[in-house]
């Protein structure tokens, strides 16, 4: 697999080139086919790292060793592949599935959260608005893992419900009806922990609902 | 608007945060994926070494061999 800079042919080609045809050139195999695939991890590996940043509730250096893991198990079955797949929803299915299972070696997420002091690589908003999103992400690994991986696919990876069903492997009903719970619980908790109304924060337009 | 779209909407601001982050990966984030695809084709030191170790465990010692040899000749 070659780095970023490098390509299957040229750069040029690899910037140009779909995932589809990317990964065509990746399951053929070969020096080709590894530098093809090199260049898929590079065009999705950071939003997989905050993917997975997000649902084990561990700083986003500590991700990057399970996104690494992901896309070396999707690697191992290129081959299997149907050729149509889309590659981001694949992957995605992929890292959601090592988190359910690595989740519980997370145990020590909440210390690693305090100790490390950890704020996203890019906070969004001024120093003064820091201790409510830390609160935000404790809240968030305080929840029951089912809960927060939902939330997580559909307020922050803005998947439509059916894509969370599927990449869940549950129904469409069970899906709705644990996002309902899941929300619930968010806002019962945050608004425990802060003290405040959220009632009263600006609401966005929506459009979600696919 | 419902209770439940209201809560929705609570939720989807609240973590609008998250959505904007940008995170910073690694420059050796590709690099270390590949080293770890290479692996699947190379045998691990734990196989390599797993191997020798039984190797020598079956391998019978010239002592152990003499003493076997002792013993029948008793």
């Amino acid at each position: 697999m070659g780095r970023p800079s490098e390509s299957c042919e040229s750069p040029a080609v690899v910037e140009d080139a779909s995932d589809r045809e990317l990964l065509v050139v990746a399951r053929a195999g070969g020096r080709s086919g590894r530098r093809a695939f090199g260049a898929l991890v590079a065009r999705h590996q950071s939003w997989l790292v905050r993917l997975l940043s997000h649902l084990l509730a561990v700083p986003p250096a500590q991700a990057e060793d399970y996104a690494q893991e992901a896309f070396v198990r999707v690697f191992q079955r290129l081959d299997a592949l149907p050729d149509v797949v889309d590659f981001r929803a694949y992957v995605r299915t992929a890292a959601t599935r090592l988190a359910f299972n690595a989740r519980r070696d997370e145990a020590n997420r909440h210390r690693i959260l305090r100790e490390s002091a950890w704020a996203p690589d890019n906070p969004v908003g001024s120093p003064e608005a820091y201790p409510e999103h830390q609160a935000l992400l404790l809240v968030l690994s305080d929840l029951p893992y089912p809960y927060r991986e939902i939330l997580i696919l559909r307020h922050v990876e803005e998947l439509s419900l059916q894509e969370i069903a599927e990449s869940l492997d549950v129904g469409l009903s069970a899906a709705k009806m644990r996002l309902k719970r899941a929300r619930e619980a968010f806002v019962e908790r945050y608004e425990a922990r802060t003290d405040t109304d959220t009632a009263a924060s600006t609401v966005e337009p929506s459009g979600r609902d696919r | 608007m419902s209770e439940r779209d209201e809560t929705e909407e609570r939720v989807h601001y609240l973590l609008g945060p998250l959505r904007a982050q940008r995170v910073q990966v690694s420059d050796t984030f590709t690099e270390n994926v590949a080293r770890r695809v290479e692996a699947l084709d190379t045998p691990s030191l734990v196989d390599v070494f797993g191997g020798f170790v039984l190797d020598s465990i079956n391998a019978v010692s010239p002592r152990a061999q003499e003493e076997d040899e002792e013993a029948d000749d008793d």
